[in-house]
């Protein structure tokens, strides 16, 4: 079981003080299942999954239960420029030989982009050899951050649908951050809404007992102040 | 340049200004009697070892810089020191306080150059990606290939800047120090032929030398940049 316990998150700002991002936020995953994190663009959802990863660090609480690798899906694809799409899934997982790896892009519908480097790709495909090098490392938590952002709407429903196939074949628990009620509900088994400032759980409930519209409601009644 | 080399020589004295034709000749005698090949060799392993001694503590020390506030804050003042540090002083106080020797020579060399590797490879250190330093962290990637594979690459365009700034420079220091206090290499000789007033031989030397740095340049340099910057291309 994944514990997330997170007191108070601070971010130093502009002024030198200190803002703070996170107040309370306390849930637990257990098994397998995609929970989808919502809320608006600035309320700290980026900073709770970078949290849960532990590339946050230094806030008062504590995340427990994430045993072995974790693979992210960053909001743009950070693949290394210098390095072909197969050496990219490569460094992260250099145990696993090369046909694997292949496979893993041909799973995600970039097999015949192995050998070219990520400046040759859309940015669509440069999303799925994101997502391949997450699933590369076996991971036991797979963290996605806005993965479709900035996609044209067939590209981003396209990609929706891989990657929806590709979360209930691995059965791979993941958190999956966006801004997009519909994305939330046709991807995620449950759904929280973070809200306020700092930012707190304002919903947390299956996605069967939620709709679009209670949703976007929920969204939209938090304002930045 | 060579026509305009040409036209001067026309119109001056033999001796202050000879010819290609006759630089040529001297270049052709030297090479014959192997003194050419004897000295050019000397002041090419010099050049070879300081730089590689200058670099290695360069990028090292430019990139723990880079990355450290507190190292920049602690190293700073040593930097502008060395930095503004004039070349003579460094070669003569090395040749005072370890003697006429060939370390004192390297070493006197490679301190010269050291700072401005630094500098350069300070300001690489400094533009490194942050996002993909947070690819590195979440996907645990072990230090050797995170320096092979994210932290080398960005270095690269610095590396080939320190590179082909510190050759240069490194050659023109190795001949001051030369000159100064060693008795074989391009400096002393042409120290012997500045005495003498042979000023084809001079010149015979320097653009020999010039020859092997540019050789260096092509057959090296170039060919390590393309492959570095290959993504770059595709």
């Amino acid at each position: 079981m994944i514990g997330v316990r997170i007191r108070s998150l601070d971010r130093r700002n502009a002024e030198g003080g200190a803002t703070r991002v996170l107040g309370g936020i306390a849930f637990d995953m257990e098994g397998p299942g995609t929970l989808a994190i919502l809320g608006r663009s600035g309320v700290g959802k980026t900073t709770l999954l970078h949290a849960i990863a532990g590339l946050e660090t230094g806030f008062d609480g504590e995340i427990t239960g994430v045993s072995g690798r974790v693979g992210f899906v960053f909001q743009s694809p950070r693949l290394l420029p210098w390095r072909s799409a197969l050496e990219n899934l490569r460094i992260v997982a250099p145990d696993r030989p090369d046909d694997e790896l292949r496979a893993m892009l041909e799973s995600v519908g970039v097999g015949d982009a192995s050998d070219l480097f990520p400046g040759q790709l859309s940015l669509g495909m440069s999303r799925r050899v994101a997502i391949a090098r997450a699933l590369a490392v076996r991971p036991s938590l797979l963290l996605l951050d806005e993965p479709f952002a900035s996609l044209d709407l067939a590209t981003a429903a396209r990609l929706r649908g891989m990657l929806g196939r590709v979360l209930s074949e691995s059965g791979i628990p993941s958190i999956l951050v966006t801004h997009d009620p519909a994305e939330a509900l046709e991807l995620a088994d449950r759904i929280m809404v973070l809200g306020g400032q700092p930012a707190e759980l304002r919903l947390d409930a299956a996605a069967a007992d939620l709709d679009a519209e209670k949703l976007a409601a929920s969204v939209a009644a938090d304002q930045p102040g | 340049m060579l026509a305009l080399w040409l036209i001067a020589a026309a119109f001056s004295d033999p001796q202050t200004l000879p010819g290609p034709g006759r630089v040529l000749q001297v270049i052709g005698r030297e090479a014959a009697s192997g003194e050419l090949w004897t000295h050019v060799g000397v002041t090419l392993l010099r050049v070879a070892v300081a730089f590689v001694i200058a670099m290695a503590i360069g990028v090292a020390v430019g990139i723990l810089m880079g990355l450290s506030r507190r190292a920049d804050r602690a190293l700073d003042l040593w930097l502008v020191f060395f930095l503004n540090l004039p070349a003579l002083v460094v070669i003569i106080l090395a040749y005072v306080w370890l003697g006429l020797t060939e370390t004192a020579a390297v070493l006197a060399v490679a301190v010269n150059k050291i700072p401005n590797v630094v500098v350069t490879m300070r300001e690489g250190a400094r533009a490194l990606d942050a996002e993909l330093d947070e690819v590195a962290r979440v996907y645990r990637v072990p230090f050797t290939a995170k320096l092979r594979h994210f932290i080398i690459p960005q270095l690269a365009p610095y590396l080939a800047a320190a590179t082909r700034s510190g050759v240069a420079l490194i050659w023109k220091i190795v001949l001051v120090v030369e000159l100064l206090g060693r008795s074989d290499g391009v400096g002393f000789k042409l120290h012997v032929h500045f005495q003498l007033f042979e000023i084809d031989a001079i010149l015979a030397y320097a653009l020999s030398f010039i020859a092997v740095m540019q050789a260096f340049e092509w057959l090296v340099l170039r060919p390590l940049e393309r492959r570095a910057n290959r993504w770059r291309q595709a």
